[in-house]
């Protein structure tokens, strides 16, 4: 197991964070773009209810691993815009290494469905 | 105001949080529903169900709102609490009052006798006070550059550790220093009177310099959180107006 351990209680919690932070290692995004991307980018497998977004995103800058700040482009209203910090590209880098190893785990119990 | 004024006002009540702070969620949420409407305008939506649409996609469950009023209470500790409630001019003029009489007691009793007599606690007590004003000079600094107030709040509590610290030498010195002269009033009990009076000069000198750094400590960090929190309504205030 690696250092960084997913709490089973959390998985979903845990996820989405993983989701928000491994996207917004892309560039800086809005909260609704990031929403959409990630539908997009999943092929509509995760998809985000902005209720759901907002919580974390505010959790994930409390903690030091996203940065939100205010953009306001020319003609258009102020909008909030994220990016990853470098403790937020190090905290995906253990959410990425804590995954494999519980999807590895997870897979040696119920093994792989064949192709 | 936008199309969303009514969801917007509903979303408002259910956020139990300080003005400030619900105001700037609440352009959060503005802004994403606005372009989330235009994203289902592209689609090909008509107005009507494009705004409709927006908004099923922002609402907050219950569960998430209250996740929200977590985060942000525990951003605004009981520190933020006190400052926002001693709010009225009287507040702040009788703590003022409080903060002067004890500065002026201390210059006026103090003497170059009374410093003569200081332990050597006096010296990180200094060290802090020296840490206080550089530190306090840092941040008033910083809020004449218009920061944002995320960026302000790191280190806002600063003043409030190094007066608790003041407090904890100050204490700590007159416990070992009165250890140290009982030990030397046992092994020499001819002059054990003078040097039981000599030390409890020292310590009780030393020790109300450290409580007088952490009350100028208590009153740095005072004003750094009143112009902190002054600095959040008016970012809140120029963005939305919410009543």
């Amino acid at each position: 197991m690696t250092d960084f351990e997913l709490e089973t209680q959390n998985l979903a919690r845990s996820c989405h964070e993983a989701l928000i932070l491994a996207t917004l290692a892309d560039g800086p995004r809005h909260g609704y773009q990031l929403a959409l991307e990630i539908e997009d980018r999943s092929e509509g497998s995760f998809r985000f209810n902005h209720g759901t977004l907002y919580p974390i995103l505010h959790k994930l800058e409390s903690q030091g691993f996203i940065d939100g700040s205010w953009a306001e482009p020319a003609g258009k209203r102020k909008r909030r815009q994220y990016a990853l910090t470098s403790a937020g590209r190090r905290q995906l880098d253990q959410l990425r290494k804590a995954w494999s190893t519980y999807f590895n785990s997870l897979f040696k119990v119920i093994g792989r469905s064949e192709p | 105001m936008s199309r969303f004024n009514v969801f917007l006002h509903k979303t408002d009540e259910r956020l139990a949080l300080p003005k400030a702070t619900r105001s700037l969620i609440l352009v959060e949420i503005a802004s994403d529903l606005e372009e989330l409407f235009n994203h289902y305008i592209q689609q090909g939506l008509g107005e009507e169900e494009a705004a409709v649409r927006a908004e099923e996609k922002v609402d907050m469950s219950d569960e998430a709102l209250a996740e929200i009023v977590r985060i942000h209470s525990e951003s605004h500790g009981w520190t933020d609490r006190i400052v926002r409630r001693v709010h009225s001019f009287w507040e702040r003029i009788a703590l003022t009052v409080i903060v002067i009489y004890f500065v002026a007691n201390a210059a006026l009793h103090s003497n170059a006798r009374l410093f003569a007599n200081l332990t050597v606690f006096i010296w990180p007590v200094l060290a802090v006070f020296v840490g206080l004003v550089v530190i306090f000079v840092v941040q008033m600094a910083r809020f004449s550059d218009h920061p944002s107030p995320r960026r302000m709040r790191d280190g806002l509590a600063t003043p409030l550790f190094l007066g608790a610290a003041s407090l904890v030498i100050g204490f700590m010195g007159t416990g070992i220093e009165l250890y140290r002269t009982l030990k030397r009033m046992a092994a020499e009990p001819e002059i054990a009177g003078p040097l039981f009076a000599q030390s409890v000069l020292g310590v009780t000198a030393t020790l109300a310099i450290a409580l007088l750094v952490a009350l100028t400590a208590g009153a740095a960090w005072f004003v750094l959180a009143g112009r902190f929190a002054r600095l959040e309504d008016d970012v809140a205030r120029t963005f939305m107006e919410v009543k």
